[in-house]
């Protein structure tokens, strides 16, 4: 599998756009493909990816884990749990005490760390909604972006959102050290200032005119960054439209190429699968919208992976994706 | 020139009795005694009818002059009101009915709950002769809604008014006429008319509450004469002419006529319903001086709510209500149809709701029946689900069959379904989801140029520019 990065980060700047439901079947696909996968839930306050896989009650999670009181000594890996599904391990963020989504900066470090530890072909994270810094410095440490999205425009829009402040705290991160450009793109130290770098464009102006020697690497994250874009509950061409209408509006105001990863459709299998809390893939790996997550896989990790499910075993077949070149 | 014996007999009756004798004037003769006994009736009714018409003017003629001298802020009541919800063709025919039916012309007004028992529906009582109130009864609720108004703070300007009704309701307890009389239409609007007092909340005036409420109990008797007599009549724009020109009254009766449902109409009309709610309602009494032959028109209180909601959107003729009383033995099946709707609807069966379609026993068949429970909660026969899911598919296909396109919206084909057919519309538009973005012609349902006016950032490019 060609995939480079290991953690994929799924987001979104809306919730209830299906975040979940498209991660986990996600893993569920690399799992049954033979990769070994950890589906970390990172919707701290607001977790459901437990109930998706079937798991009601987590015995872990990372409560445990950010006071350390029950780890033992395998440390990270004691906070998996199992799935049922074979190379799918699950790591719980669920918790619905008040204030659990309000995360420290020491505890959020943790959550980092914890999952540059975890030991796996494949991490999928599940994040919250919203653009809070939390949430983007999730989905920034992820080599794979993923942002979900429904036809709705008001769902497109706050994906917009969603990318261009990634995209900003990326470079905000990138330089720290330098208080002006931190200023100029992070409205939270500079609550005053007049929006200056609204666009990429006009960041690029201000980063050439205080900063003429960034540039470069403020070009390059641009060009480094490439979320991909799923359309979930599409129900006919015109919401795939919709997502191609996010791509315009990203190569213009942000220079970035968001990738069209696929989309999936608008199905009771996917609502029954919920209620069920078994993915849908495991029921009917042959359904349409299973199709449509290995076509999503597929388009992340360059490959054509088929699911059959026969006499309650199910087969996966891989054929490596030779792009001839022309197309690119 | 022989003669028979017969002919000799008549010839010679001729000659002894020209009159006798003669057969044609022997039949003129009785056939003016059998017309004479109805043309002087018609002569004695006919004068009858005008004593009563003069007292009828003659009550009117003071009514009106009382309430000019009474109500000298208000405007005419013959001049034309500027139209407002309060003196609109609307509110005049919802005059005298029951509030509950002028809010039902309104969907949009709350009905006010006390109104709900200031119906005054109508009651004719078949061989009485003068048009009067009867008991205080005849208005239990009027109090309350006095009392209601009072304390919302509506202000009662009025307090000449009231003295002004009972002055004219114990000159029309006097007269004791006949209100139903077709000439007291073209009077004035009496004082105690309660002009807007049914209409819905926003159109009651302090005025008209405030005549109702300061009423004694004894004096509202008489309230619902003018009712009956001549209040509409000043206050349709389209009749003040009618009112201010009596001559022309007799070539405008016609139109009342032709606009005003027939007593058979109304018999088999809605209002018919309303029979039911009679016994339980605040009545009022219509006592007909006559019992002789006469045409008695009694107009607003039995209105239907058809009529009334083509009054209100103006989208037809106004039509006055009338019951026409051919005979006096007439007018009890015409009282039936006095509407006091509000009750009627209380008091009505329920209708009979139709069966789910999905029940149809064409569609299912009689084991399913008979085993499926719904109200047990068991889960549903396969056959019955089977038949259901059936069922539903014919009526998709019919509802297809009956689309109409319209260029620009969605074909059926296109449109999200909810329920459980949900998901087999989805999957038949699988096969034209599949690959990428294609078919680029196809029209979006939210352009690329109006996502980018609603970005913020797009937004702040175009004031930098």
């Amino acid at each position: 599998m060609s995939l480079k990065n290991k953690i994929i980060a799924v987001g979104g700047g809306k919730g209830g756009v299906g975040k979940s439901v498209v991660c986990a079947n996600m893993a569920v696909t690399l799992a049954l493909s033979g990769q070994r996968v950890i589906l970390v839930d990172a919707d701290f306050g607001a977790s459901s990816l437990h109930a998706l896989l079937g798991i009601s009650s987590p015995k872990y999670g990372f409560r445990e884990y950010f006071d350390r009181s029950g780890l033992g000594s395998n440390g990270e890996e004691a906070l998996l749990l199992d799935t049922g599904i074979p190379n799918l391990k699950f790591l719980s963020g669920a918790g619905d005490m008040p204030g659990s989504a309000d995360i420290s900066v020491k505890n959020q470090n943790k959550v980092i760390s914890c999952i540059n530890n975890l030991d796996a072909d494949h991490i999928l994270m599940d994040l919250g909604p919203g653009t809070n810094f939390h949430i983007i410095d999730y989905f920034n440490i992820g080599g794979e972006n993923v942002v979900v999205s429904t036809p709705e425009m008001t769902s497109i829009m706050k994906s917009f959102s969603f990318i261009k402040a990634a995209l900003f705290r990326r470079i905000s991160q990138e330089f720290k050290s330098s208080s002006d450009l931190q200023h100029l793109i992070d409205l939270s130290k500079n609550p005053g200032m007049s929006e200056d770098c609204f666009e990429i464009e006009s960041l690029r102006e201000k980063v050439e005119e205080i900063h003429p020697q960034q540039l470069d690497r403020v070009n390059e994250i641009i060009r480094e960054f490439q979320p991909g874009l799923v359309i979930n509950r599409v129900r006919r061409q015109k919401d795939i439209l919709m997502g191609d209408n996010l791509l315009k509006l990203a190569k213009k105001y942000l220079d970035v190429d968001v990738k069209f990863l696929g989309y999936l459709i608008e199905s009771d299998a996917v609502r029954d699968s919920i209620d069920q809390m078994r993915p849908f893939l495991i029921e009917d790996p042959q359904s349409k919208p299973s199709g449509n997550i290995q076509q999503i896989i597929s388009s992340l990790t360059h490959t054509n992976i088929h699911l059959v499910k026969k006499d309650d075993s199910i087969y996966v077949s891989q054929q490596i994706k030779l792009s001839s070149g022309w197309s690119q | 020139m022989e003669y028979s014996n017969s002919e000799t007999a008549l010839l010679q009756a001729q000659a002894s009795n020209p009159i006798l004798g003669n057969p044609l004037l022997l039949a003129v003769i009785l056939l003016f005694l059998a017309i004479l006994p109805l043309a002087l009736r018609h002569i004695l009714s006919q004068k009858e009818k005008t004593a009563l018409d003069r007292m009828v003017e003659r009550f009117e003629e003071e009514e009106v002059r009382t309430s000019a001298k009474e109500e000298p802020t208000e405007s005419d009541p013959h001049q034309e009101k500027p139209v407002s919800p309060k003196n609109s063709s609307f509110t005049y025919f919802l005059e005298g009915l029951p509030s509950s039916q002028q809010t039902q012309g309104d969907e949009s007004t709350p009905p006010l709950p006390a109104k709900e028992k200031e119906e005054t529906p109508v009651k004719v009582v078949k061989e009485g002769i003068p048009i009067s109130h009867t008991e205080e009864t005849d208005f239990p609720l009027t109090p309350k809604k006095k009392i209601k108004l009072i304390k919302q703070g509506s202000p009662i300007p009025l307090g000449e008014s009231k003295e002004a009704l009972t002055k004219a309701s114990a000159e029309s307890l006097k007269n004791k006429s006949a209100a139903q009389d077709q000439k007291s239409k073209q009077a004035g609007p009496p004082v105690s008319e309660p002009e807007n007092e049914e209409s819905d909340n926003n159109w009651v005036e302090a005025e008209i509450p405030g005549l109702i409420m300061d009423i004694p109990p004894a004096a509202e008797k008489p309230k619902s004469i003018p009712t009956f007599k001549a209040f509409p009549k000043a206050k349709h724009p389209a009749e003040v002419e009618t009112s201010q020109k009596p001559p022309q009254k007799e070539k405008q009766r016609p139109k009342v006529k032709n606009i005003a449902p027939k007593s058979e109409e109304i018999k088999n009309s809605k209002p018919k319903k309303h029979v039911k709610a009679k016994a339980d309602s605040p009545k009022l009494e219509i006592k007909i001086l006559e019992s002789k032959p006469k045409t008695v028109e009694i107009k607003a209180p039995i209105a239907s709510h058809k009529d009334r909601d083509q009054k209100a959107t103006g989208q037809k003729k106004a039509k006055v209500p009338s019951v026409k009383i051919g005979k006096a033995q007439k007018t009890e099946p015409e009282v039936t149809a006095v509407p006091p709707q509000r009750q009627d609807r209380e008091t009505a069966p329920e209708r009979v709701k139709p069966k789910p379609f999905l029940l149809d026993l064409k569609y299912l068949e009689p084991e399913a029946l008979e085993t499926a429970d719904p109200v047990a909660g068991e889960k549903l026969p396969d056959d019955m689900m089977d038949a259901m899911i059936a069922r539903l598919n014919d009526l998709q296909v019919d509802l297809e069959n009956q689309w109409v396109s319209i260029p620009g919206e969605l074909t059926p084909a296109e449109k999200p379904i909810n329920g459980s057919m949900r998901k087999d519309r989805t999957q038949g538009l699988v096969p034209d989801l599949e690959g990428t973005i294609s078919n680029p012609s196809d029209k979006k349902e939210v352009s690329l140029e109006e996502l980018d006016s609603f970005l913020f950032t797009a937004t702040q490019r175009k004031n930098r520019e």
